[in-house]
């Protein structure tokens, strides 16, 4: 296990990082952003919605909206598939499986990869989601925290189900570059095939960026039906790990 | 015993690897596998430790091991000091002090990082770690690769310390000269198949040359042929001619051609 934070931590600090940045790209600008929305980009509004820029002078819609709709929320399934490409195909690549299975139970291999990268995702889309949260507090703005509730539901199962897809490729291919570009071509693949309106379960940004979050709530079964799929994932990588030649 | 293999077959598709091997390794055996490179040495290793599926035989391992593995690959972004300091989260045999110990007689600088260590190196480092994991047995796949002379014999010296102290050695090569110095009992291994397997002693003691016309055949392996006769390797108490001593590089390459051939006579 302690491999598997040493192999982990640069990654955690980058996203860290970079993630923190990105917040305050936005955060501190409501007033701004609301100006240019409404005086500066008006012709905007018809693909935005009406009354776009007036929801962004709420400070719950701004934030959320900017934070999990937008900014964090895209970077999710990236996050997940940075955090899971390489977990098994850098060890076969560079022919470190070798030591690792000659010394440990495949099951304790598997095991301690999956829990160390999937307990640092969550807490790292854990912590990303209350920034609003805490930022709210430190400078005193008037927050609806149960806000951070429902739209963490959202990014943690959805970047449960990229991590996991991803996991799986991972476990399958012996080259890291393979496992990589097989996941985020799924993405996009499922991304656009989204766009087609009979087929706009596929697009599961629409889910992660609680684009109806703000109407409907929680969508509790697309959730599950997620949370299914991941679960499967990561059963069929166990099962094809186990088998696997070495 | 040890280790025991048993008819062991495996297919890459329909290239059959490794050929109904039978293998016994006794308690404190220094076992080589001999034979030369695609031989199906590695094959079998792997699956006696269970890295490939078996496609059929038996496979009895008794006791705790650890592994070289012929391509020696550690984590490259770690220092060696690093390296060692998280095997013991990964192996439970390993002792920290054996390895400093080691690595200070292998004069492997601790703060240098994995990918800046030469081949020699590196396989040093490997062995550091193996031969300090207290296992019942070791199993060695080309350890000599890339070091120099002396740490050769110096590794040689440890195999055999431990072999004396209990500890089982299954150890593969294609440098008949290394085998010669260390095993006590050798198979040699040619296209997937166990074409000899003794100790090392009656082996050089029941195998002998024997040189007849040409148009004599006799029941061993062609070993070679010059315009007038043919030199035969071949079992003493099958022969009825003169015959020399047969020193162990004439038995190895005279089995391994006629195995390669296909036409032990």
């Amino acid at each position: 296990m302690k491999k598997e934070i040493l192999d982990i931590r640069l990654k955690v600090i980058i996203i860290f990082a970079l993630m923190i940045g990105l917040f305050f790209t936005f955060a501190p600008f409501q007033n701004f952003t609301v100006s240019m929305f409404s005086e500066e980009l008006p012709s905007l509004e018809k693909y935005l919605g009406d009354n776009f820029a007036e929801n962004l002078k709420d400070w719950n819609f701004y934030i959320t909206s900017q934070w999990f709709g937008k900014n964090f929320g895209q970077f999710v399934p990236i996050i997940s598939i940075i955090l899971a490409f390489s977990l098994f195909s850098r060890e076969y690549e560079r022919g470190t499986i070798e030591f690792l299975v000659a010394r440990l139970p495949r099951r304790k291999i598997f095991i301690n990869k999956l829990l160390v990268s999937l307990i640092t995702l969550i807490i790292i889309i854990f912590t990303l989601s209350i920034l609003p949260s805490i930022y709210s507090i430190i400078t005193a703005k008037d927050f609806n925290h149960s806000l951070v509730f429902k739209f963490m539901v959202h990014v943690l199962i959805g970047g449960f189900f990229w991590y996991s897809i991803t996991l799986l490729f991972s476990v399958l291919f012996n080259t890291q570059i393979k496992s990589l570009f097989t996941s985020a071509i799924l993405l996009t693949i499922t991304t656009t095939l989204g766009f087609i309106k009979p087929l706009g379960f596929m697009n599961t940004y629409k889910y992660i960026l609680g684009s109806e979050l703000f109407t409907n709530g929680v969508n509790w079964i697309y959730s599950i039906i997620l949370l299914l799929i991941g679960s499967f994932c990561i059963y069929f990588a166990y099962y094809i790990f186990e088998k696997k030649e070495i | 015993m040890i280790l025991e293999v048993k008819d062991l077959k495996k297919y890459y598709d329909d290239k059959l690897a490794v050929d109904k091997v039978n293998i016994q390794v006794e308690k404190s055996e220094i076992f080589s596998l001999l034979g030369p490179n695609g031989a199906g040495k590695t094959t079998t290793i792997k699956c006696i430790l269970g890295m490939r599926k078996k496609d059929s035989g038996e496979i009895y391992l008794n006791g705790t091991y650890s592994y070289l593995p012929e391509k020696k690959e550690l984590y490259k972004n770690l220092t060696v000091q690093k390296m060692l300091e998280i095997t013991p989260s990964i192996s439970n045999n390993f002792s920290l002090e054996k390895a400093y110990n080691f690595l200070k007689e292998f004069e492997i600088p601790l703060k240098e990082k994995i990918s800046k260590l030469s081949y020699g190196m590196l396989t040093q480092l490997y062995l550091t770690i193996v031969l300090s994991e207290d296992v019942d047995i070791y199993f060695l796949d080309e350890p000599t690769e890339g070091l120099d002379p002396l740490k050769r014999l110096r590794l040689f010296d440890i195999i055999r310390n431990l072999s004396m102290n209990g500890k089982t050695f299954f150890y593969t090569s294609h440098v008949l000269s290394e085998v010669e110095k260390i095993a006590d009992k050798v198979a040699i291994m040619v296209n997937g198949q166990i074409a000899l397997m003794d100790y090392l002693d009656n082996i050089k003691e029941n195998y002998v040359a024997c040189a007849v016309d040409k148009t004599t055949t006799l029941n061993g392996y062609l070993y070679k042929q010059t315009e007038k006769e043919n030199v035969y390797i071949i079992e003493k108490d099958k022969i009825n001619c003169n015959y020399e001593t047969a020193t162990f590089d004439m038995i190895f390459e005279a089995i391994a051609k006629n195995q390669i051939r296909g036409d032990k006579k």
